[in-house]
């Protein structure tokens, strides 16, 4: 396309060059013989010159007849005749000049009369009458024949005037037409080479637009008009290189997906959009770079931020403004944000501050951010790392450990508050790693991180069962068995028939077992995770939900889903002799779920005092270090051979545990 | 001896060549007028009496000269003084044969105008366009020679009117 504009341009160029050149030389060459059309005033002149000639000697032929009148040359008639000669003379000699060096025919014939009219005349008039007489029909026949040669001359003159007249005019035409026609042409090819140049400069124009459209849709994000993940990932080595202590945020909205499947896309949408401008914002005013790496997540380079307690300081000052209330359509949405934050120091050499090692980082931070709570922000550090690499080697550990049979459960009794008789018992799975315990929270952290929960928990149900089965066997009253299942055993398809199977296999009757979720399995998929609870309660088993009261819609959760437990965080019962409040709301838990047929189990109940308290309130099972720690199976039977009452109100009534 | 007697006559033959009578021809010189109408009044002068007014010389061709001549003559400007013409915007000139032109002032204050009587030190002739000429001096100021402008050439100058 610009090729073809170039060569169009270079022939209109040239168009120009040659129409220029060709046009100028015609008119040149006109001009130039209207120019040499001088006859017409040169014939004008010798018209005239012929008129007066013709009076000149129409006077000395009077002259000669005055004279020969007269008789005599003496007198007025004889200084006519003198002076009328000198008249003819310096007519002749006029006429001379005017005709130029080489006359015509006419021109020479002219001359040649005048002068033998002025000679005649000259040798007569200073001599006597009788030679003037003698020469006087000589005279007058000369004069006659000027008379005539004058007068051809005239003729032949008017004709040539006539004729450069007529000639000039037809030239002065074909100059106009030609300078008129020249200008047109020029006037066309302009007109053409501006169209053309306009018609090019739109589709540069154009082209430029486009190239900007297509830059806009590769390197930023349509909904939030920020730089996306490619143009960060450009545009971030850039920043991290030229600036003295850079630092990279990763920032993720806690719960977005909750917030768009609860009030739909549009407000996630403006939820993101906002973010996005707060993000920008604040960034803005330290001259960072922010982009929207996808999804709820964002990253942003800060430029330059000395010391950690300067970064705490902006990213708190960050969370706060993300977490501003967004009003839309009516609608009050309290988003929140985790923060992970990377900095060159803070790898200390330990990794290459690449992008990708930084991003890695951050990534781990923001991880630890969420995992701490949320809402919260976290800078990466050695600890971490540490910490990266031991979740790291767990997972790849985990599923050895599990065929090496290095994973064995616990379990805490749970006991019936108001008559002190044992309920049943939570089984608790344990690691014993190279002769020691690993955290639980640590590595169920990772397992559900990796999946990997999904098999433990499987394995963690069919040992639950098999000892449920011994308990039942060996007690005469029933004992129940609480298991733990992870949130990410409802992404499999057929957890319910695993489940089914798993219970029809162990003979453990399934109004004893009881299913543990958290919250965390109400996020993801509201619809099926209905639907697979109301299977599971189908089949029998009873559903229990954990950890109630951590999360931050608790109570909206118990009004949708149809449970058969409430479990309460020992976070409740930690402050429940001194603070009222708390007493009150547990007072408020107790009548909710006991009007609703649930069972409210208490967890982390660790003295007497909380223990009468709940039991004044009226709790129904309680689970903690006063009544047990979790114990291993040979002491849960041992517990279960003691006789169905487990617990006595009041000071040390508790069972004596013996090895 | 004989060679004083030789001198003798050959000085003798001299003396009787240079004593012959001349040929004596008649011959004519044309009048010449040049008349001033100032007020009215017609003033006339000859040649003599124009040359009376104080004469200068100039050498330049002319448009009919192949060679440059000098002329002498009265200027313009000093026979308008002399008969009060000297503020007139233009005068017509009129000649023998009645050629007559209409000069404008600046002709004659732009260029050095002399009415000519006198050519290389003789009596302008009617044949050499006298007696009475307008000359300007076309060697130094060639515009004067360009052929609108010869019509100022006014030659057997015979009449100065002052044109209002």
């Amino acid at each position: 396309m610009q090729h073809r504009f170039a060569s169009l341009t270079f022939v209109l160029i040239v168009g120009i060059v040659l129409i220029s050149l060709i046009g100028g030389s015609f008119i040149l060459l006109q001009y130039r013989a209207l120019s040499d059309q001088e006859g017409a005033s040169k014939e004008v002149a010798r018209m005239r010159n012929g008129v007066v000639a013709i009076l000149d000697v129409v006077r000395t032929r009077d002259a000669l007849q005055e004279v020969a009148a007269a008789g005599t040359l003496e007198g007025a008639a004889g200084d006519e005749l003198f002076e009328s000669v000198d008249y003819l003379f310096v007519r002749a000699d006029t006429l001379r000049q005017a005709l130029g060096e080489q006359p015509d025919e006419g021109g020479q014939d002219l001359l040649a009369r005048l002068d033998k009219l002025i000679t005649g005349v000259d040798d007569v008039v200073n001599g006597s009458f009788a030679d003037f007489q003698n020469k006087q029909i000589d005279l007058a026949q000369a004069t006659q024949r000027a008379i005539g040669a004058i007068s051809n001359f005239y003729d032949d003159q008017k004709q040539r005037h006539v004729t450069a007249v007529v000639r000039q005019e037809k030239l002065l035409q074909r100059l106009v037409m030609t300078t008129i026609g020249l200008i047109l042409v020029f006037v066309a090819i302009s007109t053409v080479a501006i169209l053309l140049w306009r018609s090019e400069k739109m589709a540069r124009i154009r082209r430029h637009e486009a190239e900007i459209r297509a830059h806009r849709l590769a390197y930023f994000d349509p909904l939030t008009e920020l730089p996306n993940r490619a143009c960060f990932m450009e545009q971030a080595p850039l920043t991290l290189a030229e600036n003295d202590g850079p630092a990279l945020f990763l920032i993720d909205l806690d719960e977005f997906k909750g917030i768009n499947d609860t009030y739909g896309h549009h407000i996630g949408d403006r939820l993101l959009n906002l973010t996005a401008q707060r993000c920008q914002e604040i960034f803005r005013s330290e001259n960072g770079l922010v982009a929207r790496l996808g999804g709820d997540e964002f990253a942003a380079i800060m430029p330059s931020c000395e010391g950690a307690g300067c970064l705490m300081e902006f990213s708190a000052r960050l969370i706060e403004t993300l977490s501003e209330a967004i009003q839309h359509e009516g609608i009050e949405v309290h988003p929140r944000a985790s923060v992970g934050i990377a900095t060159p120091s803070q790898l200390d050499g330990e990794l290459p501050p690449t992008l990708s090692t930084m991003m890695r980082a951050a990534d781990y931070a923001l991880y630890k951010a969420k995992a701490e709570g949320r809402g919260t922000s976290r800078i990466y550090d050695a600890d971490m790392a540490d910490a990266l690499a031991r979740r790291r080697e767990m997972k790849l550990a985990m599923p050895h450990a599990l065929d090496r049979g290095e994973f064995f459960l616990e379990f805490q009794p749970q006991v019936h508050i108001q008559t002190g008789e044992l309920h049943g018992f939570e089984a608790l799975v344990r690691w014993r790693r190279d002769g020691a315990i690993v955290p639980p929270g640590m590595f169920i952290e990772v397992a559900e991180e990796d999946g990997f929960i999904t098999r433990l928990d499987q394995w963690v149900f069919c040992h639950a069962l098999k000892e449920a089965r011994v308990w039942n066997q060996v007690s005469a009253n029933s004992i129940s068995v609480s298991v733990n299942l992870s949130a990410r055993n409802f992404r499999t398809p057929d957890i319910v028939d695993q489940i089914a199977q798993a219970i029809g296999g162990s003979g453990v009757p399934a109004e004893l077992i009881t299913l543990e979720i958290t919250e965390s399995v109400l996020i993801d998929d509201w619809d099926s995770t209905l639907a697979i609870l109301q299977r599971l309660s189908q089949i029998g088993v009873k559903i229990a939900l954990d950890d109630f009261g951590t999360g931050y819609s608790s109570l909206s959760y118990l009004r949708r889903l149809n449970v058969d437990e409430v479990k309460i965080d020992r976070a409740f019962v930690i402050d429940i002799e001194t603070s009222d409040r708390t007493r009150m709301m547990l007072d408020a838990l107790v009548d909710i779920v006991g009007s609703m047929s649930m069972q409210l189990t208490i967890e982390g109940i660790e003295t007497e005092g909380q223990a009468r308290i709940l039991s004044d309130l009226g709790g129904h099972v309680g689970q903690g270090f006063l009544f047990s720690r979790p114990v291993d199976r040979r002491e849960s039977l041992h517990i279960i051979n003691q006789g169905p009452h487990f617990w006595t109100r009041g000071p040390k009534q508790r069972l004596s545990l013996s090895a | 001896m004989l060679r004083a007697l030789f001198a003798t006559i050959l000085f003798a033959a001299t003396a009787v060549q240079a004593m012959e009578p001349i040929d004596v021809k008649k011959t004519r010189f044309a009048k010449a007028e040049l008349t001033v109408t100032a007020d009215g009044e017609d003033q006339s002068f000859t040649p003599a009496e124009l040359e009376q007014l104080g004469t200068y010389a100039m050498t330049t061709y002319t448009p009919w000269r192949e060679s440059p001549a000098e002329f002498v003559g009265v200027r313009l400007t000093d026979l308008l003084s002399a008969t009060g013409l000297e503020d007139v915007s233009a005068i017509r000139v009129v000649a023998e044969n009645d050629y007559a032109i209409t000069m404008e002032r600046d002709v004659w204050t732009n260029h050095d105008l002399l009415i000519a009587t006198r050519v290389d030190g003789r009596g302008h002739t009617r044949r050499a366009r006298g007696p009475i000429q307008f000359v300007f001096n076309m060697s130094q100021d060639p515009v004067t020679g360009d052929e609108d402008f010869q019509s100022n050439w006014v030659w057997m100058a015979a009449r100065i009117e002052p044109v209002e």
